[in-house]
């Protein structure tokens, strides 16, 4: 695929040693790169068995198929990794600068494995590719790392850095990779194999040429994407407040309504993602209190998070690599605890909920304090937020006590003892230490009667959009080898893709009662089984998340990539093509011991007991059954979730996994 | 002629929809046109936000091939 570099890069920590291999054409052809190419590495290299933490996991850095070609939002790279969060496959995907640094070094990917004696960082430009003592860089937070790494570079160019803080170095098992001084790879448990292998950072300052079979046509399909977002802004009398009032009426609702991708882009120009936190609580999207609440628990809920006392602040627009949206942005937050910290990047919506409604806190300034704690940290919010809500509770029912918290008075909404437990987290003190791996170990430590308070998915704490609301998204949280991620895919997801415009057998979603989407049928599977493979191919492109919610008809992905590869290929060929990366990851999964259909809902994020009161009152999702459906869809065994010998001859897998990259 | 995708919300008339949500019009048409035929008041359409690509548009915009229509937005993930 002339898009890609044809080479992978191999790294071992143990010995030091340094290779470039060649990649066969074939696997391009079958898989892209990014968690395609990924997930071929992997399956292949990381014996069954292995520890996550030690010398025989795999850390890999991948970029995307369409980074650097001129195809607007496709510059995400990838962690790849076996999990030490879930014990299966793990992935974290990232935007900032660092994808089209991978390809400018000449590989698509950089894979570690060993463990090195003293913390080293791997430092790569046109004319120097060698390991680096980091001692100096050890201990320091991410975004003073990535300064002072910048700065060791050889040559003029400003070198990309993919840098781990103290979570990371702490073993923390929900620690992330971070870029650009706020941009984080967070899910996981990424950050904590980094930190095992004694690995602070991945320093690229390349400047190889990135190519493409069609320059003209990739080039044409830009133009058009940026004459239309450029057109999209909201009005200036439109203020952010009028969301969470469509929220109310959206939650009110009977229906549900599939929504046109193209709407998004101008909320997310103006606002960012932080525009959908009270319009996704009034509607039932947005956990509150542990996933156990309902709207009105949450302290002037329109008032606190209104998303213009956040935009007030915004001091610059922030654009990843080659995007023409800008959803993020810094923000001023010189006037908090005594000017610690001059700035922060613009809190992702995720980050808002998790330490805002979820914990029932409405002081959105400790959430832009707890932001920046935890880029620096390299810790993802979505796990920390969740486990701050599972210690809350705990401590509400009896289950920890003073003693535990060594004093903190562990309540809903008091956000001076959330940023010290936060704080506790990050360097592994007191209770922090039993914190700052997430719930599913939280409740090794404080028992089992506390596991109804811990929600989590396979390992994973879930991301900050409810089960109840969009049962599709339910299916997506149970059975995506990397369980608990929010943007593979939902019903929401799938109306604003309009996946069925590409896609012959994707069932076209229309107006319908909300009910009919609790009731498990072949027709959501179907379409949960689309989503989840052209998420696949998203990131196989490097592609991101908001240009795959604008719709295949505003982000033409198929485009991009036929003219990128010089190919004619259909959208089912392209579906195809994601089926076989998501088995891939799927048999990575069952050859390290996870049996997908083990892994379920906790309890309350189904629904039984179903809320008595708020837009999700009486609801209860059937998550179970429609996942049998969905693996039906896939081609797997609907009762065990294991992809059934026909699918994985017939997606011409096994020829896939023999072979091999080659010295070059 | 020229198609274009429309996601019409609860109440009006898909009849000059297809299947999979796209409208035929003819060359020049104008999303007063798309409005007509959904049968929605342009009072309406103006309170539920109609844009075209993801812009909100006023009725006597011009309309191109491959134009997306809609009336509301709502935002996951982050």
């Amino acid at each position: 695929m002339k898009s890609c570099m044809g080479h992978i890069l191999e790294v071992d920590l143990t010995d030091g040693t340094i290779v470039k291999k060649k990649v066969p054409e074939l696997v391009y052809d079958q898989v892209l790169s990014g968690k395609g190419l990924g997930a071929w590495y992997l399956y292949k290299h990381i014996p069954p068995g292995a520890d996550p933490l030690g010398a025989d996991n795999i850390i890999g850095f991948v970029s995307g198929a369409l980074t650097g070609t001129g195809a607007l939002m496709c510059g995400r790279w990838m962690v790849v990794t076996k999990s030490p969060l879930t014990g299966g496959w793990g992935d974290a995907n990232c935007g900032g600068n660092f994808s089209p640094a991978i390809k400018q070094c000449g590989v698509d990917a950089i894979f570690f494995k060993g463990i090195s004696e003293k913390p080293v960082y791997l430092y790569m430009d046109d004319g120097v590719c060698e390991l680096r003592d980091a001692s100096e860089y050890w201990g320091m937070d991410a975004v003073e790392a990535e300064l002072k790494l910048q700065e060791s570079k050889s040559g003029k160019r400003k070198p990309a850095v993919a840098v781990i803080g103290t979570a990371g170095e702490n073993l923390s098992l929900i620690a992330g990779v971070c870029n650009e001084g706020g941009r984080i790879a967070a899910r996981s448990g990424v950050g904590a194999v980094m930190g095992s292998k004694k690995l602070k950072a991945v320093v690229l300052a390349g400047s190889q040429k990135i190519d493409c079979v069609d320059k003209e046509k990739v080039k044409e399909l830009s133009k058009d994407l940026a004459a239309k977002v450029k057109k999209a802004y909201p009005p200036g009398v439109m203020k952010g407040r009028i969301y969470g009032t469509l929220g109310k009426v959206m939650g009110t609702l009977p229906l549900s309504m599939p929504l046109d991708g193209p709407t998004n882009v101008a909320p997310l120009r103006k606002w960012g993602t932080s525009v959908n936190t009270v319009m996704a609580v009034n509607m039932g999207d947005g956990p509150v209190k542990n996933w156990g609440g309902v709207p009105k628990d949450v302290p002037a809920l329109a008032k606190s998070f209104d998303p213009d006392k956040i935009l007030v602040r915004e001091t610059k627009k922030y654009h990843c690599y080659a995007c023409p949206l800008g959803c993020g942005g810094v923000i001023d937050i010189s006037d908090i605890n005594d000017g610690e910290f001059a700035h922060t990047h613009k809190p992702e919506y995720e980050t808002i909920e998790a330490f805002g409604p979820l914990l029932l806190n409405n002081k959105l300034e400790s959430i832009f304090y707890i932001n920046e704690l935890l880029n620096r940290a390299g810790m993802d919010s979505i796990s920390a937020g969740n486990t701050i809500a599972y210690a809350i509770e705990c401590f509400e029912n009896g289950l920890i006590d003073k003693n535990e918290t060594g004093g903190l008075e562990l309540k809903w909404g008091n956000d001076q003892d959330i940023v010290k437990l936060v704080k506790m987290m990050v360097v592994r003190e007191g209770i922090g230490d039993k914190l700052a791996d997430g719930v599913r170990k939280a409740v090794e430590h404080f028992g089992p009667e506390t596991a109804k308070y811990a929600m989590h998915v396979g390992g994973q704490e879930p991301g900050m959009h409810d089960s109840r609301f969009d049962p599709q998204l339910a299916v997506h949280f149970m059975t995506e080898p990397a369980p608990g991620k929010h943007t593979i895919g939902s019903g929401g997801m799938y109306g604003n893709m309009a996946l069925w415009d590409i896609c012959s057998w994707a069932p076209t979603a229309k107006p319908h009662p909300k009910k009919a989407d609790h009731i498990p049928n072949e027709d959501i599977g179907i379409a949960s089984c689309a989503t989840a493979c052209y998420s696949m191919l998203v990131d196989g492109a490097g592609g991101c998340y908001y240009g795959q919610l604008m719709g295949v008809h505003m982000w033409k992905l198929i485009d991009y990539l036929n003219a990128a590869a010089g190919w004619e290929r259909t959208g089912d060929e392209f579906l195809e093509m994601g089926k076989r990366i998501q088995t891939l990851r799927h048999m990575f999964n069952i050859k390290h011991g996870i049996k997908p259909a083990d892994r379920h809902l906790p309890k309350r994020m189904q629904g039984d007991p179903p809320l008595r009161s708020g837009p999700l009152k009486n609801v209860t999702t059937l998550a179970d059954q429609q996942a049998k459906y969905h693996w039906q869809a896939m081609g797997y065994d609907p009762e065990t979730g294991i992809p059934k010998e026909e699918t994985i001859e017939a997606l011409n897998i096994p020829s896939l996994l023999a072979l091999e990259a080659e010295v070059i | 002629m020229i198609r274009v995708r429309v996601t019409a919300p609860p109440g009006c008339s898909r009849r000059k929809l297809d299947e999979k949500g796209w409208m035929e019009l003819p060359d020049g048409a104008r999303l007063s046109d798309v409005l007509k035929a959904l049968r929605m008041p342009k009072l309406l359409a103006r309170l539920l936000m109609v844009s075209i690509n993801g812009a909100v548009a006023s009725p006597d915009t011009e309309l191109a091939d491959g134009d997306s229509i809609a009336f509301f937005s709502m935002i996951s993930g982050g």
